[in-house]
C-alpha cells in the first residue's frame, strides 16, 4: 500500500510528460490519427481522474477532521466542493473531447461548473488561513497579512493588466473574451490567500505537514499559471502550444491530489 | 501521568518544541509553543506543573487542525512523557 502510495505522483508526472513529448517529438503516431487522438483522451482523463482524487481526497479529510477543533472539517469541505466542480466540469470537456472526438465549444456547460468553483477555492483558502490562526499556527499579526495580502493584490493587477490586454483586444466573441478574462481575473483573487499559506507552509518547514501545503500550494500556482497561458495563448491564437497548457493543468492538479492524499495520511490512525 | 513539578519555561518550551517538531517543523513548533505561553500568560521564568498541562492541552487542540483528534491525543500523551518524572528529575 505504502509503493502504490508512493507511485501516485506517477499519475500526473506521465501524462504531463506524454503531452509535453509532443513539443520535442511531434511526428509521434500518438499526436496525430482520427480524433480523439491517443495523446488527447490520456490528457483528458488524466484529468478527470486526478481531479476526482483532489476532491476524493478533500473529502477525505474533512470527514477524517471531522472531531477536530476550529473548524477545520468546513475548510476541506470548501476545497473539495470546489475540486467536485472542477471535476464535473472536466468531465463535460472530455464528453466532447473523447466521446464526441470534437473541440469542446467555448464557452461550455463546462465552464459554469469550473466558475462556480472558484468562490468554493477562495472560501477554502480563506478559512484555511484563519482556522491555522485560531489553533495558534497564524504567521504575523493580523495587520500584517492585509498588508501583505494588499501588497499582492496591487503586484498581481500591474502584472495582470499587460499580459490579458491581448485576451481583451482579441477578436473573440463577447461569451469568450469574458472567459479569457474571467478565468485569469478570478485566479488573482486567490494570489493574496495563496500568498499567505506559502508563509505558513514555510514556517512549517521541517516536518510532514509541509509537506501537505507545499503540495497543494504548487498546484494552485501551476492552476492560475495554466489559465495565464490558456487566455495568453488562445487569444493570439497559438494552438500549437497547447501541450504546455495541459502539462500545466495536468500537473496542478496532480499536485493538488498528492497534498490533500498526504493530508490523509497524516491523520490516520 | 500528570505534571506536578514546577519546572523552567525555556525548559517546557523546548521539550514541546522538540516533540512537535517531526510534525510541524521547528520554526512553527516554537512560535506555536510560544504563542500558547502568551495566550495562557505565561510570561514567568518558571512554569507549574498545572500550567504546563494546560499549555501542552493547548497545543494538542491546535495540532488536531493537522493530525486530527485521535493522532493529537497521542502527541498530547509525548508531550506529557516528555515533561514527565526523567525531565523533572533535571
Amino acid at each position: 500500500m505504502k509503493g502504490l502510495s508512493r507511485a501516485f505522483p506517477l499519475l500526473f508526472i506521465l501524462p504531463a510528460l506524454v503531452s509535453l513529448a509532443q513539443l520535442f517529438f511531434p511526428d509521434l503516431g500518438i499526436y496525430h490519427g482520427p480524433r480523439p487522438t491517443a495523446a488527447a483522451t490520456v490528457a483528458s482523463l488524466s484529468k478527470i481522474v486526478l481531479l476526482a482524487c483532489c476532491a476524493y481526497f478533500s473529502w477525505s479529510n474533512a470527514r477524517a477532521l471531522y472531531t477536530a477543533d476550529h473548524d477545520i472539517s468546513s475548510a476541506w469541505v470548501r476545497l473539495a466542493t470546489g475540486w467536485t466542480l472542477y471535476c464535473m466540469g472536466q468531465m463535460t470537456l472530455g464528453w466532447y473531447q473523447i466521446v464526441k472526438g470534437t473541440d469542446a465549444p467555448f464557452p461550455s456547460w463546462a465552464d459554469a461548473f469550473f466558475l462556480l468553483a472558484y468562490p468554493c477555492f477562495l472560501a477554502a483558502l480563506l478559512a484555511f488561513l484563519h482556522v491555522y490562526r485560531q489553533a495558534g499556527f497564524g504567521v504575523g499579526t493580523v495587520a500584517q497579512q492585509w498588508a501583505l495580502g494588499a501588497a499582492v493584490g496591487v503586484s498581481c493587477l500591474t502584472v495582470a493588466i499587460p499580459l490579458l490586454r491581448p485576451a481583451l483586444a482579441a477578436p473573440t466573441s463577447t461569451g469568450e473574451t469574458a472567459l479569457n478574462l474571467a478565468y485569469p481575473v478570478l485566479d488573482l483573487a486567490l494570489v493574496a490567500p495563496l500568498v499567505l499559506l506559502m508563509r505558513v507552509a514555510f514556517a512549517l518547514r521541517g516536518g510532514s505537514v509541509a509537506g501537505v501545503w507545499a503540495a497543494v500550494l504548487a498546484g494552485f500556482a501551476f492552476m492560475c499559471a495554466g489559465d495565464v497561458l490558456f487566455a495568453h495563448f488562445s487569444a493570439l491564437g497559438k494552438v500549437g502550444l497547447d501541450p504546455y497548457v495541459h502539462a500545466t493543468y495536468i500537473v496542478s492538479y496532480g499536485l493538488v491530489a498528492e497534498g490533500a492524499r498526504r493530508q490523509g495520511a497524516l491523520a490516520a490512525k | 501521568m500528570a505534571i506536578s513539578v514546577s519546572m523552567p519555561t525555556d525548559t517546557v518550551v523546548e521539550a514541546l518544541t522538540l516533540t512537535l517538531t517531526p510534525y510541524i517543523g521547528a520554526t512553527m513548533a516554537r512560535s506555536a509553543v510560544r504563542a500558547q505561553c502568551e495566550r495562557l500568560g505565561l510570561d514567568g521564568a518558571v512554569v507549574s506543573g498545572t500550567q504546563a498541562e494546560g499549555l501542552i492541552a493547548k497545543v494538542g487542540n491546535g495540532l488536531n487542525v493537522f493530525l486530527g483528534r485521535e493522532k493529537a491525543a497521542v502527541v498530547v500523551e509525548e508531550m506529557r512523557r516528555t515533561l514527565g518524572p526523567s525531565e523533572l528529575s533535571r
